[in-house]
């Protein structure tokens, strides 16, 4: 049953996201077609047309990746809010599934948006950056990146750092919907009192990232976590052995709040729902 | 046989406000059900809690002997006042929908239906008129074979020639096991096909009885005893 959700929702949310899409990777194109012309017809320097175009496109790129980025939380929140308490709430409402697959079957069609977005990012950066200037190689990728040198522990940072997105997303996901859960209990004003949630969860995030950050300046070199973390730093190669203990506390402490948020959200929606 | 509803000392409260006041009843199988009230007595909040879309504030209420969960909506198929499909959605989206998330949905029994309206399935519902998009979401949840059908204002909306064909779907497709219950205030037009009415006023009971006893006790149709019981 999760399985057909998710497929439902990625139906109605792709309307969404395929033009925004199609945008961003338009021009993206636009804008490196407009770099290699320029720089065949050695045009780069001086104000001419193809500069200006080239400059215009680059711009509204750069304009369209980060509304992109803006608009896939937008969008999955609007999906959230619509879907469960708006009209379309009373189909999903009474689907035979369980509170907990609605839930998921979101956080996972909004993961996938999420993961969609990074990758189209990336993917028409690199158009920008590399097909642009005729430098599309595999000697510019190892240039700029070193994969032909790569050791394990390179390997293991880079995917504690896509764990870490990951986790991010669905912890990111999972907040709003307990958010918008929690707004939903108030008889009106519920989309304040969601961003007002939003704004409460993000205030305990970071009062207790000031208490960690406290914690490790204050703590004396005799506490246990302070020595552990000098002997690793110690060792060949610390510093990467430190940014993966990082990626992964995060990811840990990502996953704790998800977990809570998820209880949040599926005891108002099992227990609490008041669909007027 | 269990009974297909029953609720005891149901109360839901709005902000303060009661819209249901400890309400008893019980339906068996088999019947069509009015639940007939004047505007704002409480029919569509009843039927919400029916169908889970709204939690009791105190009392009890089973569907087949469960309380509204999982397990009540797959028996209980829903007719909401509100156009709940998307409508960017195509006919034949819907109908694949229903057939994934409904195991008794009829899909043959619903297309059937949609081509004696003359309802194209390759149609958008935005592109529909709004009495068009009522009798798809009608088509729809008649197709299902549940136990209970819960129809909330089913022809609140749409014009005389419309109500005809609404109420004859609902005669004409629901099994005799199956129980029908809809809400209205238009009691005129639905009482033909009613064997019992329940009158709901201000979130209580006032009656419960046959359409039957009605016009035997009272020697009157069931739409002039309720404009005598709750003549204002």
């Amino acid at each position: 049953m999760l399985k057909k959700l998710i497929k439902y929702d990625l139906k109605a949310t792709a309307r969404s996201f395929a033009p925004i899409y199609v945008i961003v990777m338009a021009l993206a194109i636009l804008s490196a077609i407009f770099e290699r012309v320029c720089n065949t017809f050695h045009s780069s320097s001086g104000l001419n047309v193809l500069n200006v175009l080239s400059g215009i496109t680059l711009v509204l790129y750069f304009l369209a990746l980060f509304v992109v980025n803006i608009l896939t939380l937008v969008i999955c929140m609007r999906f959230f809010y619509d879907n469960f308490f708006k009209d379309e709430g009373y189909l999903m409402h009474t689907l035979p599934v369980t509170p907990a697959k609605l839930i998921w079957s979101k956080v996972i069609m909004s993961a996938l948006w999420g993961i969609a977005t990074v990758a189209i990012s990336l993917l028409s950066a690199f158009i920008v950056m590399t097909v642009g200037r005729g430098q599309f190689s595999y000697n510019w990728f190892n240039f700029h990146f070193g994969i032909s040198h790569w050791e394990p522990m390179d390997v293991g940072v880079l995917l504690s750092g896509i764990l870490t997105i990951v986790i991010g997303i669905i912890f990111i996901e999972l907040c709003i919907c307990a958010s918008l859960c929690v707004g939903s209990l108030v008889p009106k004003h519920h989309v304040a009192v969601c961003i007002g949630m939003i704004i409460a969860f993000c205030i305990v995030h970071v009062v207790l990232a000031i208490f960690v950050v406290a914690f490790m300046q204050s703590a004396p070199n005799s506490n246990w976590l302070i020595q552990t973390l000098q002997a690793i730093d110690s060792r060949n190669d610390g510093y990467k052995q430190i940014t993966i203990c990082g990626l992964l506390a995060a990811s840990v402490y990502m996953a704790a709040f998800s977990a809570l948020y998820f209880v949040i959200a599926q005891s108002i929606m099992k227990n609490h729902l008041n669909l007027e | 046989m269990e009974p297909i509803l029953q609720c005891s000392g149901l109360c839901k409260n709005y902000s303060g406000k009661e819209a249901l006041r400890g309400l008893n009843l019980t339906i068996e199988r088999g019947h069509i059900v009015g639940l007939l009230g004047p505007n704002g007595s409480g029919k569509s909040t009843f039927i919400k809690l029916c169908n889970g879309l709204l939690t009791p504030s105190t009392g009890t209420l089973t569907i087949a002997g469960m309380v509204p969960g999982v397990e009540t909506k797959k028996i209980v198929s829903y007719l909401p006042e509100r156009t709940y499909l998307s409508d960017w959605m195509r006919v034949d989206d819907v109908l694949s929908a229903f057939e994934d998330f409904y195991a008794d949905f009829d899909k043959p029994r619903a297309l059937d239906m949609l081509q004696r309206l003359q309802i194209r399935t390759s149609d958008r519902l935005h592109t529909m008129s709004k009495g068009t998009r009522e009798k798809v979401q009608l088509i729809l949840v008649m197709s299902r074979r549940a136990q209970l059908y819960l129809l909330d204002e089913p022809i609140g909306g749409v014009d005389p020639a419309a109500r005809d064909y609404i109420l004859n779907t609902i005669i004409s497709n629901y099994d005799k096991d199956a129980t029908v219950i809809l809400s209205t205030h238009l009691i005129a037009d639905v009482e033909k096909i009613l064997d019992e009415v329940v009158f709901v006023s201000n979130g209580t009971i006032v009656l419960h009885t046959t359409v039957d006893e009605i016009r035997e006790q009272q020697g009157t149709s069931v739409d002039a005893y309720f404009r005598e019981v709750f003549k204002c």
